[in-house]
């Protein structure tokens, strides 16, 4: 049965939260984002796995706000002076954007959790650093894990090391 | 389900089963109180099995993962409750440490947890089946 969203700008998204978790059975997503910080080349590839639940209010639609209210709180963060978030509404006034495929969830998730010197031109750049693949994709084992990279010879997003 | 609430400011109970007090707690001592967001993580299966408030969980590197909230906090001041375990098979005493990464502050978005197989003694991350966090604090 699917459930209806409540209307929930102007609700405190924490309360959004607790409504899903109460509503909306957890999403185990396939996808996985492979990245590497252009700043640290000689760290190891990250791999960022969705959160189930957080996946569901994305598929749900009508819960979570516009990703660009996350970077205007990252902002206010980076100032100097910054002692605590005074625009905290943003995430509860802010009409909440509606449902996404998985697929678009993905690329909201890039765009919220992973550094934007990551994901801004990453095609552009003499090496891939962000892969989108799914999950048996990824080595089977973690041995070595510190020395894991893209393959440079990736040539779409279907392709990981 | 019919959605709906109910304002209050103070709880009270009679505790006649046990003291016969009463006894009394604000409501905002309770939502104070309560975990803003937890998270456990299994670096094995590179999977998410418990959590609340958090948007997504990156492998930093063996035994280490950055969580990043939903919800942000208001402040990068609060409070992380960890834990780590190891589901192996193996019954012998064997206890991993668990802490926020060194010189990784927390944010009002993100938290850094590295597990390692002895605290302090620069050994490097160690995966481990169940690590986990929960914070407490003010939200934004």
């Amino acid at each position: 049965m699917t459930i209806k969203t409540p209307k929930f700008q102007g609700t405190h998204l924490w309360d959004r939260l607790c409504w899903a978790k109460e509503n909306l059975e957890g999403k185990q997503s396939d996808y996985r984002i492979v990245w590497e910080d252009p700043d640290k080349p000689e760290e190891c590839s990250k791999v960022t796995v969705p959160d189930p639940n957080w996946m569901a209010c994305a598929l749900q639609g009508g819960i979570l706000p516009p990703v660009e209210v996350y970077w205007l709180l990252a902002e206010d963060e980076a100032k100097p002076d910054f002692k605590k978030h005074t625009r905290g509404y943003l995430l509860h006034n802010t009409k909440p954007v509606e449902a996404m495929t998985e697929e678009q969830a993905i690329e909201y998730l890039i765009m919220k959790d992973i550094p934007q010197r990551v994901w801004r031109n990453y095609d552009k750049a003499n090496k891939p650093r962000l892969v989108i693949c799914k999950k048996d994709q990824l080595p089977s084992t973690r041995e070595w894990r510190n020395a894991w990279k893209i393959d440079e010879n990736v040539v779409n997003l279907e392709e990981v090391a | 389900m019919a959605n709906g609430t109910i304002a209050f400011d103070t709880l009270t109970t009679s505790d006649s089963v046990n003291t016969g007090t009463e006894k009394s707690i604000d409501t905002s001592y309770l939502l104070n109180g309560s975990a803003k967001t937890h998270n456990r993580f299994n670096f094995d299966g590179n999977t998410v099995t418990g959590s609340f408030n958090q948007s997504s969980v990156s492998d930093i590197g063996t035994g280490e993962y950055q969580a990043t909230y939903t919800n942000n906090m208001s402040n990068a001041n609060y409070t992380i409750m960890m834990s780590v375990g190891l589901d192996d098979g193996t019954e012998n005493d064997y206890v991993y440490a668990v802490g926020t990464r060194r010189s990784v502050l927390p944010t009002t978005s993100t938290v850094n947890v590295q597990s390692s197989q002895e605290s302090g003694n620069g050994s490097g991350g160690a995966d481990a089946d169940l690590v986990m966090h929960s914070i407490l604090g003010d939200l934004a």
